[in-house]
């Protein structure tokens, strides 16, 4: 080995021939990603899955089986959704990092973080870690699941949620697989109950105002709204309100200002005030927008898109949030 | 030794014909000065000839080789030429310009030998470049670096040397100098050479046969005395021309009827 | 300035011996060197080594840095190769490797198969990579085609034609992101840098390419210097220009369409690298070639070196490490050398 490296790099050297020199530079660059290449590992995977009695098999919403034993000592979760939802049935105390963005409770900054999913996960930190269990969400890379799945990591990924049914499911499982299923089952049921009692007092409802959801103001001529069938949508509806945004079937799309004049709905909710910055006021400063009703009697609301934006737990509490402002409006009618 | 025979020679450019029908021999060793008007064909011949623009009918022929019919590189090894508007990179020296005319015989891969760079040194002296080999291009006058340029087709070894216009942008010390040369190199090197003129006096000095080109034919060939006569060249050029004998040298001397003559004639 | 050609080589060969070395030593966790050197020297089998935590850092040395490292080695050379071939085929300082709409094909490519939502993984490469690089090969060749006049491709058509066909590409791109915005996060994303922790794949994917777009390019160097007179004058001398032409550019887009589609749209590699190398190898595409091979790997190793070690845990994209340093170096070495360096 050290003999040919020598005499490769002597050919380097030599001045004979133009081509032995072209030749042996591109060798060396190539032998030296050969090598690398050659120290691959050619075993499978450091973390062998036995089955053992107390196992639990389970198939995420990828379709994927996954078997962990009963109680994972080490999760990491890489997306905010999964963290509400672990503090909430109390594995938390399992939970050893998480991704950037999960800043909810308020517990989790005593958790190291492993930094943004973006431009990729960073595996050399979780494999470092020894995860026995990794939480993705709908939202996560495809690429990053596969990428920790070679290196032998159990990953388990929820679903993209498009309705409230999605979430407790999601939650049942995530319960089932930390082994804190009977908290996860008590949280399912409280949020059926209060969700329950939201759609009670619609019913009760004489109106429904028509709302304006606003998830994205960068262009005040051409806001980003959610659409017909989207969760927000759904969310909005059940809350007792009507989107005006359902006059497309697209996720989310762009709104002109001469269609929401049109439409000119009873409230604007700002889901483009937490990281957006839109406030009520400068809502009242855009050119254009005063003719709006919900403008000038001042139903403009700043929200909290998180709330509804997470698959989670605190999904209730944006519904709640919703009726609320809804039945402000309503009862002054 | 083998001149180059252009025979029935025909060109089209988007299917005119430029050149319709065009016979020429250049004997080597030899030099041929090509005039003639803007646009009757001067510089097509030479590109004609190099294989840059292809020919509908008619040879080339260099002694028993059919021109047309050997490779490109074959070709280079036998005709050069030093074009009229010659780019070169900024960035390169004297030496690598005139290497870069050893092309024709090195093998993609393989190295200069000695040989290729004592041909080089040898263009350079024929050049009167040798101080100047290790310059950057960029730093060269307009005189100089046309003689890089002919240093880098002597470095070809050519049988034929065509030379398009090239003492077009030079003042008149390197004009004569370029002229000198070419004459000095036909000889030595046993090259035929062949140069397109626009000026004809220049032209009559230098080369041995003048051929007169107009609408894609010779119109003349022969001795400079022959074939530049008052007559032929005031219908050629469409003006009235006016030849008087140099009294030194006994060769034509041409200019143009003008105005300003004409009224000093009343 | 290095007047020796094997000065210059041999000095770039060390850099990238050292920036790979680096690049596997230095990341987000820290391994005591000891480590490393045994972990090394046990996978070659000169010794045997056991040592606690011995199959995490295992995993994360052999698993997780050192294909990212041949990736950003492979990839830089890539680009660098091409670019400088791009600069002597269109005789222009300005071209870079995406200039024939490559990059563009390759994110239209890449968008569409983001949009449509296909999530196979054929032969362990995604769908979205193949589709990337696919989408640049095509590009180009339509480029190619569309500039065809007679037998001939002008160069200067050529140009035009990237510009023109790459601006359609990423039209189509931005029109189908806004069609779906689901896919519109990903999407971006991929535009700003493609997923580098797919492993030894696209490792071994990438040197076929590599290796036969290099045999392409190097022997066809000494043909790329008599270019830099002027098409006429290279086939005066005897070369086959519209033969070269095509080789050149297929060779250079295999290279960077196999680039892109593993490492994304890394910008001022193939742009500046050759420059910079020029300054130090002059013109002589013979020098200056197997330099950038050289050069551009060290340079996207150590780029992406501090990509993932300034902000670690957070990575950055490595472009901006890329714009972000080299600019300010080429500056300086603009500065040092007055004279034109192209």
């Amino acid at each position: 080995m050290k003999g040919f490296f020598f005499m490769l790099f002597a050919s380097t050297v030599t001045r004979s021939n133009i081509y032995s020199n072209i030749v042996s530079k591109m060798l060396v660059l190539i032998l030296i990603v050969a090598t690398l290449c050659g120290c691959q590992n050619m075993e499978n995977s450091p973390y062998l899955n036995t089955s053992a009695p107390e196992d639990i098999n389970i198939t995420d919403s990828l379709g994927r089986e996954i078997t962990i034993t009963s109680s994972p000592e080490k999760i990491v979760s890489l997306a905010a959704s999964n963290t509400e939802i672990l503090f909430a049935i109390n594995a938390d105390v399992n939970l050893v990092a998480r991704d950037e963005y999960s800043n909810y409770p308020p517990e989790t900054a005593d958790i190291p973080s492993i930094g943004s999913l973006y431009p990729q996960v960073n595996t050399e930190v979780i494999v470092n870690l020894e995860p026995d269990l990794v939480l993705a969400a709908g939202i996560t890379n495809s690429e990053d699941i596969t990428a920790l799945d070679k290196l032998g990591i159990t990953v388990f990924t929820t679903s993209i949620a498009s309705d409230l049914d999605d979430i407790y499911g999601d939650i049942k499982n995530v319960g089932t697989i930390t082994g804190y299923s009977d908290n996860a089952n008590a949280l399912v049921k409280d949020m059926q109950t209060r969700v329950q009692d939201i759609k009670d007092n619609v019913i009760k409802q004489s109106t429904i105002p028509s709302v304006y959801y606003e998830i994205d103001a960068s262009e005040p001529s051409k806001p980003w709204t959610p659409g017909d069938g989207s969760f927000i949508d759904i969310l909005i509806t059940t809350a007792g309100g009507t989107n005006i945004g359902a006059i497309s079937d697209e996720p989310y799309w762009q709104i002109s200002l001469e269609q929401l004049i049109y439409e000119d709905p009873d409230i604007i909710v700002l889901g483009s005030s937490k990281y957006g910055g839109q406030t009520k006021s400068t809502v009242l400063n855009r050119p254009g927008w005063e003719t709006l009703k919900a403008v000038k009697t001042g139903q403009i609301y700043e929200f909290d898109d998180d709330l509804v934006s997470r698959p989670g737990p605190r999904i209730v509490d944006g519904l709640e949030t919703l009726a609320n402002i809804i039945t402000t409006i309503e009862s002054k009618k | 030794m083998d001149p180059l025979t252009i025979s029935n020679l025909s060109v089209s450019y988007n299917n005119q014909p430029v050149i319709p029908d065009l016979s020429l021999t250049l004997p080597r060793p030899g030099i041929v000065g090509l005039v003639g008007p803007n646009g009757a064909g001067k510089s097509t011949l030479i590109r004609a000839i190099t294989g840059v623009i292809p020919i509908s009918r008619g040879t080339i022929r260099l002694g028993s080789v059919d021109l047309l019919k050997i490779s490109a590189l074959d070709r280079a090894r036998r005709i050069a030429v030093v074009p009229q508007h010659a780019h070169m990179p900024d960035n390169f020296k004297v030496t690598e310009i005139v290497m870069l005319g050893r092309t024709p015989y090195l093998p993609l891969w393989q190295k200069e030998t000695n040989n290729d760079h004592a041909i080089v040194i040898q263009a350079l002296k024929h050049t009167n470049l040798t101080s100047l080999k290790d310059r950057f291009v960029s730093d060269l006058s307009g005189g100089e670096l046309q003689r890089v340029v002919i240093a880098r087709a002597l470095a070809q070894e050519p049988e034929v040397l065509l030379l398009d216009e090239p003492t077009a942008h030079l003042d008149l010390k390197h004009q004569a100098s370029i002229l000198s040369l070419v004459k000095s190199l036909a000889s030595s090197k046993n090259i035929a050479v062949l140069l397109t003129m626009h000026n004809i006096n220049q032209a009559a000095k230098c080369a041995d046969s003048i051929a007169l080109i107009s609408n894609g034919k010779i119109q003349a060939f022969g001795s400079p005395t022959d074939v530049c006569t008052s007559q032929r060249l005031s219908k050629v050029y469409d003006t009235p021309v006016e030849v008087v004998t140099h009294p030194d040298h006994g060769l034509p001397f041409v200019t143009f009827y003008d105005n300003l003559h004409q009224s000093k004639a009343d | 300035m290095l007047n020796s050609p094997i000065a210059s080589s041999l000095l770039l060969f060390v850099i990238l011996i050292t920036a790979i070395i680096l690049g596997v030593a230095i990341g987000s966790v820290p391994i005591p060197p000891r480590i490393i050197t045994d972990l090394i020297l046990d996978r070659l089998h000169i010794t045997n080594i056991t040592i606690e935590d011995i199959s995490k850092y295992s995993t994360i040395l052999f698993d997780i840095r050192m294909p990212r490292v041949a990736l950003m080695a492979l990839t830089g050379a890539a680009l660098a190769t091409a670019g400088a071939t791009y600069q002597g085929l269109f005789r222009n300082p300005l071209a870079d490797p995406y200039l024939v709409g490559v990059a563009s094909g390759a994110g239209l490519g890449a968008t569409i198969a983001i949009t449509t939502n296909l999530n196979a993984n054929p032969l362990g490469i995604s769908i979205i990579t193949m589709s990337a690089f696919t989408g640049g090969i095509i590009t180009v060749g339509i480029v190619v085609l569309a500039a065809r006049v007679a037998k001939t491709t002008p160069v200067t058509t050529m140009l035009l034609a990237g510009i023109a066909i790459g601006s359609f590409a990423t039209a189509a791109t931005t029109l189908l992101m806004l069609r779906r915005p689901d896919g519109l996060q990903r999407a971006f994303n991929w535009m700003l840098g493609a997923y580098l922790g797919g492993g030894w794949i696209p490792v071994k994917i990438m040197i076929p390419y590599m290796v036969l777009g290099c045999l392409l390019i190097f022997t066809n160097a000494r043909a790329l210097n008599v270019f830099q007179l002027g098409e006429e004058q290279a086939q005066q001398l005897g070369i086959h220009v519209e033969r070269l032409k095509i080789i050149l550019i297929a060779a250079a887009t295999l290279m960077t369409a196999s680039a892109v589609a593993f490492g994304g749209l890394i910008g001022f590699v193939g742009l500046i690298v050759p420059h910079a190398l020029r300054i130090l190898t002059g013109p002589d595409y013979r020098r200056l070639l197997p330099c950038c091979l050289l050069g551009g790997s060290s340079f996207l190793v150590l780029s992406d070196l501090a990509a993932r070690n300034i902000m670690a845990p957070q990575e950055l994209p490595v472009g901006i490490i890329t714009a972000l340093t080299g600019t300010p170096f080429f500056i300086f070495l603009l500065r040092k050398l007055k004279r034109s360096v192209f």
